[in-house]
């Protein structure tokens, strides 16, 4: 295995696929990359400080009505845009324009959610929108840091938009009409429409990851790959029935597949799992294996049925995966 | 190789996708097919014994009333032998005697709270796991194993957190302690300094022949609990908080708070400086009192006006700023690699 850029460049070079030396002009020095914790210090202050910015916006413009709340929301994203544009390297002004873009985001949201979703389907409708400019934003704002937020939004709005705009209803909506209970069968459905495609990308990603390479979209895909790991595994919460997450043991529910949950979430992070060690990144690989413990965690609470059938059902899926790593072993063995 | 630097490559010599994808095999940066059955097995492995082992606490956890309280110790005790055993058997540095030694951790703290629950000997909850962390000392010290460590000082912060955190100014203890004069404040850090004494001494650990004992992971998070709860501390100590002394006895005592903290900081920060090797220490002394300066402007602007909110959002993007621009520059003159540290360690 060759460990070293030169190594590798003069391994390139006798086989006649890379050239004496670097077309057009280099970068200065290797790329420093940025590690997980400051990136986390800057997203979290960055997302706070969007909130606040966004207050003070609506304050001092005092934007009347839906079409104005649009309005500013739009200039403070050309503002971060532009700013993120002039501060390439990220040093100086990227904090503000992360701020000014989670302001712009929100006020984006309301304006045109207060436009065209009043009333009915209000929070898919929301989310549609969301999951556009979230999309919207992972081409155009040129940070890494915002782009791997995006492609988290963009997931998370992906399964909101799916889930309300098929089977769910807000809880805040319920009259005492409003049947509790979905069928198991339009909730799975639901949840595979909104997670296998999230899985499928990532496939799609991880397989072709020398085509988008070269294409030289590495500063757009990669920190979107980061987002869309994250997403599947911890985001797929979003699309469990309120009722999964009723721990106190409430008598009312009957639906015994609400159990199926959590072990759907915690198949995701393995899925999630196996996309972070296709791409090499051991911190996702940490926090993949920490999300699926934490979904098993949540299967002991798992409303629906009895402990004892959890507890079967836990042994069976144990035993199966025992059985295939075997059978994988053997196979391996010769 | 890490995927920055073949990204770098790939761009300044305009490498064409065959090129990529050979380099990324020959850099072994992509798992090719032995790699891949290599995690699957290990995957559905390690998947396979949580499934399981999950699936024996939960039935067990199905049938409890069914038992006696005879059989109840029974089963855990026999739950309990079998872990040492094994741990006696295969010792680490072999996986399963880590492993067993973590399950024997646990299996202290269930009959604990069985003895507890039993013969209801009144103990509080915050007993139990200051009991169950002296009890399980040696399993820690015989894993030879961060993860055994990590899993005893999980047990010993949630005794410290219900203590420190969740008892409430009527309780017993509060009132002994208020008697004293001692606010909550100050109580906090005491699990801030238990925290921080064991970050420093696993990293001291990580430089000896006790190297297996203190894993960097380990290290960064004992700091980062010490640092959690010397910022709650200081966020305590500004906000006034909760107790039954009188306010104007604890003004002093909270001002020692946010200058002990401060003093620790500033020691930690000039450690760090001088090692040269890590950036994670400066990361948690800046994110805190990022944190702790931003709970003093709140509480000190009241938020009234467009004023005070303006100047939160400028202070926050000013200082996460700051903080990223001095963080990065760190990181590229120490030449800190995360992935490589860590897998180093």
């Amino acid at each position: 295995m060759i460990a070293s850029a030169e190594q590798l460049l003069h391994e390139l070079r006798a086989r006649g696929l890379a050239a004496e030396g670097p077309a057009g002009d280099a970068l200065p020095g290797p790329i420093s990359n940025r590690p997980w914790y400051v990136g986390l210090l800057l997203g979290v202050a960055g997302w706070i400080a969007g909130v606040f910015l966004l207050i003070v916006v609506f304050l001092l413009f005092k934007p009347e009505g839906a079409g104005s709340a649009l309005a500013v929301g739009l200039v403070l994203l050309a503002a971060a845009w532009g700013l993120f544009k002039v501060d390439r390297e990220g040093a100086f002004v990227s904090q503000l324009a992360l701020a000014l873009s989670v302001a712009g985001q929100f006020a984006v949201l309301y304006g045109i959610g207060d436009t065209f979703f009043k009333g009915a389907r209000e929070i898919a409708g929301v989310a549609l929108v969301a999951l556009l400019l979230q999309v919207a934003l992972i081409v155009a704002m040129p940070n890494r840091l915002h782009r791997t937020m995006s492609a988290l939004f963009a997931c998370m709005a992906w399964a909101l938009l799916v889930r309300y705009g098929l089977w769910d209803q807000p809880e805040w909506g319920r009259t005492r009409e409003t049947p509790v209970a979905q069928s198991l069968g339009l909730a799975l459905l639901g949840w595979a429409i909104a997670w296998l495609p999230v899985g499928g990308v990532l496939y799609i990603l991880a397989h072709r990851e020398p085509t988008w390479m070269a294409q030289g979209r590495q500063a757009i895909v990669r920190p979107a790959i980061v987002g869309l790991i994250v997403g599947l595994a911890v985001a797929t919460l979003l699309s469990q029935p309120f009722d999964s997450f009723r721990w106190g043991g409430r008598a009312e529910v009957h639906q015994g597949w609400l159990a199926v949950w959590p072990l759907l979430s915690a198949l995701a992070a393995l899925g999630a799992l196996a996309a972070a060690f296709a791409m090499g990144n051991r911190g996702l690989t940490a926090m993949c294996v920490v999300a699926a413990l934490v979904h098993v965690s949540h299967f002991y609470y798992a409303m629906g049925t009895t402990l004892l059938i959890n507890s079967a059902t836990l042994i069976v899926l144990g035993a199966l995966l025992l059985g295939a790593a075997h059978r994988l072993r053997r196979k391996a063995s010769p | 190789m890490k995927r920055s630097t073949l990204d770098q490559l790939a761009r300044d010599y305009r490498l064409s996708e065959p090129a990529i994808a050979l380099a990324l095999d020959l850099s072994g940066s992509r798992p090719d097919a032995a790699a891949w059955h290599a995690f699957a097995i290990r995957l559905l492995t390690a998947a396979g014994i949580a499934a399981a082992g999950a699936g024996a606490i939960f039935f067990v956890a199905a049938n409890w009333q069914q038992f006696g309280v005879i059989g109840r110790f029974a089963l855990l005790q026999i739950a309990f032998m079998a872990c040492v055993g094994v741990a006696w058997w295969r010792p680490p540095p072999h996986p399963f005697g880590p492993a067993a030694l973590v399950l024997a951790t646990l299996l202290t703290g269930g009959l604990l709270a069985l003895f507890g629950q039993s013969y209801q000997t009144g103990a509080d909850v915050y007993e139990l796991f200051l009991a169950w962390a002296a009890l399980a000392l040696p399993f820690a010290f015989a894993g030879c194993s961060g993860a055994v460590w990590a899993t005893w000082w999980s047990v010993l912060n949630v005794g410290l957190a219900l203590y420190c955190g969740w008892l409430g100014p009527n309780h017993f203890m509060w009132g002994w302690l208020d008697r004293w004069g001692v606010g909550k404040a100050m109580v906090l850090l005491v699990p801030c300094a238990v925290n921080l004494g064991g970050a420093a001494l696993f990293a001291y650990l990580g430089r000896t022949g006790y190297a297996d004992h203190a894993p960097r992971w380990l290290v960064r998070m004992l700091a980062t609990l010490g640092f959690l709860y010397g910022t709650v501390a200081c966020i305590v100590a500004i906000t006034g908080g909760w107790g039954r002394s009188v306010e104007s006895e604890l003004i002093g005592q909270n001002a020692f708070v946010i200058a002990a903290f401060a003093a620790v900081s500033t020691a930690i920060a000039v450690a760090t400086l001088r090692a040269k090797d890590d950036v994670f220490p400066m990361a948690l002394i800046i994110g805190s009192w990022i944190a702790i300066s931003t709970i003093f402007l709140v509480a000190t602007l009241k938020l009234r006006d467009i004023g005070g909110f303006f100047l939160l959002a400028m202070w926050l993007i000013g200082t996460s700023t700051g903080a990223a621009f001095v963080m990065m520059k760190w990181v590229r003159a120490w030449r800190v690699d995360d992935e490589d540290a860590e897998a180093n360690a």
